[in-house]
């Protein structure tokens, strides 16, 4: 597997040894360059000392030099050669380790003298320096005139000691080169390392993350400032991968957990049938339908839930009138209520009009009205009431309620919430109000409860009068 | 055996109650929590079958209530709330069996029935009284090898008097676990339930099994004893 430490510590190490190398052999060549100019100042030198000791004397030339100032001699094996020539090429006279060879001829002239590497008689690598000059001339001193003669000197001298001094800075400077290089493929991976331990955690804590551990979040402070916002990323996702989960498993649990008593209860109908056939009870049958209806109404009512939950539902724009739909709405429960001898007070105006999704709205004002006759005590009252300002709506129903407390509002929306723990006491599921705060979303409205007094509950939709273009980005889980 | 039913769904209320009838034991039943507590303090119940979720009064409220009274009936809670830590709670509260809906009505009769037989310090489910033999399973009774046909009043009698073999019963305590609330206190009934008793298991053995204490109750126990 390809990791960034791995490309980084590659990557730098080639580079360090390209600049290393590169340094290395700069060293080198201007070292070697310094060591020859310094090399052939020296044979400059020692050729300048054989030339100015060389007389003219009318057709004679005479070379007053001290042999022992050239280093003929290195133990046994001669070092320097010289050899003065005419421009002939006859030798006016060669140095005694020269013995009876001659030096290559070359030359340049006294300003710009020719330097060239050969193989000395000896056979060892050598350089010559060669340039052609005019000796001075015994008689000028006298005042006499005589022709001048050009001379050309050549002097060679022994580089083994110069290249001897090049292999070991060569040496040196590879053996420099490596360690280093060395030490830089130590050090390298664990700076590296040590610069990419926020990264190897995340992705540690990362691959520790399954569908049991969404809970877990990445520290944000503790991150390097480019991890900061990968890590804030991936909090946020975890955030919601969290939420969805656990609305997932709480819709599974809810869903068993409602299920278990008509369950129960179609069970022991179905053992008590088979175990006592001849008693078998008249109503049994009719029992199993109702069971089955009760079952069904729990499972579409989730459904319904779970899909404006994951913003699938697409409110319809329409016109509605509300006066119209609160008097729809009420027909089928007046019958119940006035069998309960409830009072009822509707005060919805006739141009209270909104633009609504017809199907969602009715079914959030028919849990208003199914809750507030079920649950308003005998002789009870219900209001209901609508008024529109400033673009907006309202739509209030309150109705009087037993113990109710500070406590219950909290969990009024919340799903198969009963003020009584009982739950078949009577046909409603507890999820009537989560029903209709879930479409009160997905329309963009408000719905809150709120205690009128000690004995009486009220139940605010309000929103714009116009509904606004559906945000399905916002809805989604 | 006599056996109070608090459960707030309607329908699992009238079959279980049916099946415990069935079943042979003496049924109450509400739907109230706060009935079922009344119903649990004016009355000797071998076992309540009792419901967490009820209009009134919570089951496990209830159940509480019961044990601070001092009320040690065995107590066999049956809801849907069926996680550990549901079921811990429910059996630290002082609840005897926990049973999680759906259940199956065999298993809920039987864990019903081995409360009934611990209620009395006795776990056989087979009963021997010198030649008189009571098979509470089947719920067949044998005399000297021969079969004894009881009415299930009778036979719900015999069982009680057979779990507390030896033991003195009063007419209160056997008209408090065997009949309904609607007997004269005043009546008879009772005698005239052990006499029948005594013939019928006396048919095939005269040796009487059934004494009397005067003032005091019946005893079943073998002669020798």
């Amino acid at each position: 597997m390809r990791t960034i430490r791995q490309q980084l510590t590659r990557a730098l190490l080639s580079g360090f040894a390209l600049l290393l190398g590169a340094g290395g052999a700069g060293v080198y060549f201007s070292t070697r360059a310094a060591l020859l100019e310094q090399f052939d100042e020296t044979l400059r030198a020692k050729a300048n000392a054989i030339s100015s000791g060389t007389e003219q004397h009318g057709k004679r030339i005479n070379i007053e030099i001290s042999e022992d100032s050239i280093r003929e001699y290195d133990e046994n094996v001669p070092v320097e050669f010289f050899q003065l020539r005419r421009a002939d090429g006859a030798t006016v006279r060669r140095s005694k380790s020269l013995v009876a060879a001659d030096l290559p001829v070359r030359f340049g002239t006294v300003r710009r003298p020719k330097f060239w590497n050969l193989t000395l008689p000896s056979n060892y690598r050598g350089r010559a320096i060669g340039y052609t000059f005019s000796p001075r001339s015994a008689r000028e001193e006298e005042g006499a005139t005589i022709e001048p003669v050009e001379l050309s000197i050549v002097l060679a001298s022994d580089r083994r000691e110069l290249d001897e001094t090049l292999a070991v800075l060569a040496v040196v400077l590879l053996g420099c080169g490596a360690l280093l290089l060395v030490v830089t493929g130590l050090i390298v991976p664990r700076v590296l390392g040590r610069g990419l331990a926020p990264l190897n955690e995340v992705a540690e804590q990362t691959t520790r993350i399954d569908a049991d551990s969404l809970s877990t979040r990445f520290s944000i402070d503790s991150l390097p400032g480019e991890l900061k916002p990968i890590g804030e990323r991936l909090n946020n996702l975890l955030a919601r991968l969290e939420q969805s989960f656990e609305r997932e498993r709480q819709f599974s649990a809810d869903l068993a957990h409602e299920l278990r008593t008509p369950i129960a209860e179609l069970r022991s109908l179905a053992d008590v049938a088979l175990k006592w056939p001849e008693s078998r009870p008249e109503e049994t049958d009719r029992d199993t339908l109702a069971i089955a209806v009760q079952m069904e109404g729990i499972v579409v009512r989730l459904l319904e839930l779970l899909r404006s939950e994951r913003g699938q539902l697409v409110p319809v724009r329409e016109t509605v009138c509300l006066a119209s739909l609160v008097e729809n709405v009420w027909q089928p429960f007046a019958e119940k209520a006035s069998a309960k001898q409830l009072k009822v007070a509707r005060n919805v105006p006739d141009d209270a009009k909104i633009e609504s999704d017809p199907v969602l709205l009715r079914s959030i004002i028919t849990n208003f009205v199914e809750n507030a006759v079920e649950y308003t005590p005998r002789d009870g009252t219900i209001r209901m009431d609508a008024g529109m300002g400033g673009g907006r709506f309202t739509f209030r129903i309150g109705n009087t309620v037993e113990r109710l407390e500070a406590t219950d509002l909290p969990k009024f929306f919340d799903r198969f919430w009963r003020k009584d723990s009982a739950r078949s006491g009577s046909d409603h599921n507890g999820l009537g109000l989560s029903l209709a705060r879930a479409f009160s979303k997905v329309l963009g409205y408000e719905l809150t409860a709120t205690p009128d007094g000690e004995s009486f509950l009220l139940l605010t939709l309000s929103g714009p009068v116009e509904l606004d273009q559906p945000d399905r980005d916002s809805r989604l889980p | 055996m006599r056996v109070l039913l608090v459960e707030d769904s309607e329908r699992l209320r009238r079959t279980v109650s049916t099946a415990l009838k069935r079943s042979g034991y003496l049924a109450d039943s509400t739907d109230d929590g706060k009935e079922g507590l009344w119903l649990a303090e004016s009355n000797e119940y071998d076992v309540i079958v009792l419901d967490i979720m009820l209009p009134g009064l919570d089951g496990l409220s209830m159940l509480q209530k019961l044990r601070k009274q001092g009320k040690a009936t065995h107590v066999l809670l049956l809801t849907a709330k069926d996680t550990v830590n549901d079921r811990v709670h429910g059996l630290k509260l002082g609840a005897d069996d926990y049973l999680t809906k759906p259940f199956a009505l065999e298993e809920l009769l039987a864990r019903v029935e081995a409360l009934c037989r611990r209620n009395y310090g006795n776990k056989q489910s087979r009963f021997v009284i010198a030649d008189l033999e009571i098979d509470v399973a089947s719920k067949e009774v044998f005399r000297a090898g021969q079969t004894v046909r009881l009415k299930p009043r009778e036979y719900l009698l015999l069982e009680y008097l057979a779990r507390r073999t030896g033991q003195v019963v009063s007419r209160r305590e056997i008209e408090a676990h065997i009949y309904d609330d609607e007997v004269d206190p005043m009546s008879n009934v009772v005698d005239s339930a052990i006499c029948s008793l005594r013939k019928k298991i006396g048919a095939a053995n005269p040796e009487p099994l059934i004494f009397t204490r005067h003032g005091l109750g019946y005893t079943l126990k073998a002669d020798s004893e």
